[in-house]
């Protein structure tokens, strides 16, 4: 295990911000940490890597314990990116990788790899929100780490730059590097975490796989010309126990497992032709708010 | 060294760092001509003594080493403030900007962050006693006098005490920012502190007090008072026959010694136990 948290706790005078969890995060993983806002996401990464001391509970990085010098095999931004805003980002990078006992080895590297390297010169103060942060992953990427902690790093960016932070997230993750990744944004965990857990009000209230997670319950989404004629049809078919319209699309589940082409061709009889046939898949969404509603 | 130089990444490239070390040396370098300029201001209308006493005042001895040390470490006592401000905007700003904690999750520890800024204030000590002690050569060359080392090290016990005066400023300047941790609140509470109230709670004691050595004793026990303290007297006064301590004060270094230690611990404290949120 790359991390292990064992009954961490954080209480803030009467208010327990993250109570008594228990986390385990694989090697190579890209772990997503949901939760809403005040769930106990940030105190739990500002706990682990250092920032802010539990009020109880142990944690252990690489299976070992959670000295400094642990940390150094860790890149990791908080909340946002935090530079020296009179330094270039270059310089900034420098103490980074001098506090990492790094030199500057690997800094040209690595703002070449976040698409920096060209304003590696200009001020801090003066890159866009954008620049900012993949500044930040940069000065996470130097001293190549063995993981990477990405708080809300698409916070503020436009959709142009959520594309570019997760297409960068995606590369990092296929160097194989461990990426614990904390949103609120579930659509950007399903599609780059493989494993997440769901905190609420500083608990676990989840731990799971995003793709067995999300597999369908054997529905289909199905889709022709005449939606109404389409539905109508469907209702009469005796093989679906439950017919539904979401949207312009039509969901479908059978009494008993069915494939595609059976289905097809089932329409087919009828004189319908499907224009769109696919497995219906919950999305991280419905089981976040239905985790949510259950824990309530 | 890898902790001074860390430090020295951050500030090097820092315009207000820039500034106000620039403005130190200034100071630093006006000061002898300032006394100079004072001195023929004395002489141009110091009747009274030339007349009445027959002492011109550019006669006084004091670039000479038997009085250089005295007065240069009190005199440059007065330049401490910039120093303390610019800790002040040192550690605030990384308190304001979160960059302590970014220095955190690094993987610097909390007790290396707290020596890299105490290095900074060793720094400015020995940089400043140094530059004094220089000045003091420089400044003793151009007069005609003895230059053995008898001479030279004579009462240098002085730049010890202006060294530990500087130091222990630093420190509780250090502190004022570790406590409020905004810089522009700061200045202004440190500044109310060494200029007002510590000054306002010793003139209290003045009144209160009807023995001269009661005052003494008891205002010492505050950390800006012991430090200004740490050089002892006001070393003109021997120009006017009055009595001058010709050395340090082994009981003042000691109390400057102990604020300094306490002032060390409340800082390691403040840095290492808070949470960085």
């Amino acid at each position: 295990m790359i991390l292990e948290t064992e009954k961490l706790t954080k209480k803030y005078g009467k208010l327990t911000a993250v109570n008594e969890l228990d986390l385990s995060i694989p090697q190579g993983t890209v772990f997503g940490l949901l939760g809403p806002n005040g769930s106990g996401k940030t105190t739990t990464l500002g706990m682990v890597l250092g920032a802010i001391r539990p009020s109880a509970g142990q944690f252990k990085w690489f299976g070992t314990g959670n000295s400094p010098h642990l940390r150094r095999r860790i890149g990791a931004i908080l909340e946002h990116p935090v530079f020296y805003p009179h330094l270039s980002g270059e310089q900034n990078l420098k103490i980074s990788a001098e506090i990492k006992r790094k030199g500057k080895s690997d800094i040209h590297q690595v703002l070449e790899f976040v698409g920096l390297h060209e304003r590696k010169k200009d001020p801090f103060k003066a890159y866009s929100l954008g620049m900012k942060q993949r500044l930040a992953i940069a000065s996470a990427l130097v001293a190549d780490p063995d993981v990477l902690i990405l708080d809300e790093p698409t916070n503020g960016l436009d959709p142009e730059g959520i594309h570019d932070m997760r297409d960068l997230i995606v590369r990092i993750a296929q160097t194989g590097k461990t990426i614990v990744l904390a949103s609120h944004l579930l659509d950007e965990v399903q599609k780059v975490c493989s494993d997440y857990a769901v905190l609420k009000k500083g608990k676990c209230i989840h731990k799971g796989n995003v793709e067995s997670d999300l597999l369908g319950d054997g529905g289909w989404r199905i889709k022709s010309n005449d939606l109404d004629l389409l539905q109508k049809t469907a209702q009469e078919m005796s093989i679906f126990k439950s017919v539904s319209k979401d949207g312009n699309v039509l969901i479908v589940k059978p009494e008993n497992s069915i494939p595609g082409s059976d289905l097809n061709n089932a329409f087919m009889d009828k004189g319908i032709v499907l224009s769109e046939l696919s497995p219906s898949q919950n999305t991280l969404e419905q089981k976040f708010l239905e985790l949510l509603k259950t824990n309530q | 060294m890898r902790l001074f130089y860390i430090e020295w990444l951050k500030v090097s490239r820092s315009r207000y760092f820039k500034w106000m070390m620039g403005a130190w040396l200034l100071t630093f370098l006006i000061v002898p001509l300032g006394v100079d300029q004072f001195l023929d201001f004395l002489e141009r209308n110091g009747d009274f003594m030339q007349n009445e006493l027959n002492i011109s005042p550019s006669a006084f001895p004091i670039f000479h080493f038997s009085d250089i040390w005295h007065n240069l470490a009190y005199v440059y006592k007065l330049t401490t403030v910039f120093l303390c401000i610019i800790v002040i905007v040192n550690v605030g700003q990384e308190w304001e900007e979160k960059t302590i904690r970014q220095n955190v999750i690094d993987g610097m520890s909390r007790m290396e962050y707290f020596m890299s800024k105490t290095l900074l204030l060793v720094g400015f000590t020995i940089i400043s006693t140094l530059l004094l002690f220089i000045l003091g050569m420089i400044l003793a060359a151009t007069t005609e006098q003895d230059m053995s080392w008898s001479a030279i090290t004579g009462n240098i016990d002085f730049l010890f005490g202006y060294s530990l005066h500087l130091f222990l400023h630093l420190s509780v300047a250090m502190l004022f920012i570790n406590v409020f941790r905004k810089v522009g609140l700061t200045v202004l509470l440190f500044m109310a502190y060494m200029y007002i109230f510590e000054p306002l709670i010793l003139g209290g004691f003045f009144l209160y007090m009807h023995h001269e050595n009661d005052w003494v004793n008891y205002t010492h026990f505050f950390p800006l008072e012991a430090s200004w303290r740490a050089v002892p007297s006001i070393p003109f006064q021997k120009y006017l026959m009055m009595y001058v301590a010709p050395h340090l004060d082994a009981t003042r270094v000691y109390v400057a010694l102990i604020w300094t230690g306490l002032i060390f611990y409340f800082n390691a404290l403040l840095t290492t136990k808070r949470d960085l949120r």
